[in-house]
């Protein structure tokens, strides 16, 4: 690999690591938990609108 | 380039919630790391990735996603939006990934890649001499050069550079989600590396830097 290459492959790697973040552990566990909330509420409108036109 | 499997989103859309779990640890990190560059916050930036992913689950479920369509791009569509607004809500103004505000007559093209970059750069550290061809090479300092030059440079450009390297997007899906000629897009990446180039050749001396590249 000539040095061009070499330099941009550095360079790359570099901003990709400088740009890179993480998110807190317990994130997904997050996204899920909203998840199922709002699938909860979904069931009980459901629900609700179901029983409201007995 | 990591890419969801179709049949994972189909198992998604019909109703195998805990499969969407699969896709926010793929994810996660990298679109973060996008919500970041646009919102400079990270409860802010972790709070539009999260409503990002809610509506990514709405749209899968709904059928609002094509299979068709190449799920990253469509992904990465949903965080950046949502990311712009959080950031018209939180700073009261527009976010504008377009242009570049220059108010200096002596403004040469390039300079906002380092306007706020140069003064990091601590120079009593090499001496008189400066920087010279003599200083010992000190990667740490090169890596940290690298960091603090990316976390300046202005949004137009790290956004950009963040989709390219980090969402591992193409220059023709960064055009179409930021709505900017492609042109414009493969100068923004070219000139940010030129530019970082240019500082690491003019703070250490560029055989030496290569030498160590090579090990």
């Amino acid at each position: 690999m000539n040095d061009f290459n070499e330099i941009e492959k550095f360079l790359d790697s570099g901003i990709k690591e400088s740009l890179s973040v993480k998110t807190r552990d317990d994130f997904s566990d997050k996204v899920m938990l909203e998840i199922k909330m709002i699938q909860e509420f979904e069931r009980q409108d459901k629900k609700q609108a179901n029983f409201s036109t007995l | 380039m990591t890419e969801v499997k179709p049949e994972i989103l189909e198992r998604i859309r019909k109703g195998e919630t805990a499969l969407f779990r699969e896709i926010v640890d793929t994810y996660r990190n990298m679109a973060l790391s996008l919500t970041m560059k646009i919102l400079k916050n990270r409860e802010e930036a972790e709070d539009a990735l999260q409503e990002s992913f809610i509506k990514l689950f709405r749209a899968l479920v709904s059928n609002g996603f094509e299979s068709r369509a190449k799920f990253s791009t469509y992904f990465y569509t949903i965080v950046y939006n949502t990311a712009v607004d959080y950031y018209r809500k939180y700073y009261s103004r527009a976010f504008n990934v377009t242009s570049i505000e220059v108010h200096e007559a002596y403004y040469n093209d390039g300079d906002e890649l380092t306007r706020d970059f140069e003064p990091m750069i601590d120079r009593s550290v090499y001496g008189e001499d400066s920087l010279s061809t003599e200083k010992n090479l000190d990667i740490a300092e090169v890596q940290r050069i690298i960091r603090g030059y990316i976390n300046t440079i202005p949004q137009q450009y790290s956004v950009i550079l963040n989709m390219f390297f980090i969402n591992e997007l193409s220059h023709e899906e960064i055009s179409t989600i930021l709505k900017l000629p492609l042109g414009t897009v493969k100068n923004r990446i070219f000139r940010a590396k030129e530019k970082l180039k240019e500082i690491l050749f003019r703070e250490f001396n560029k055989e030496e830097l290569i030498e160590y590249i090579k090990v």
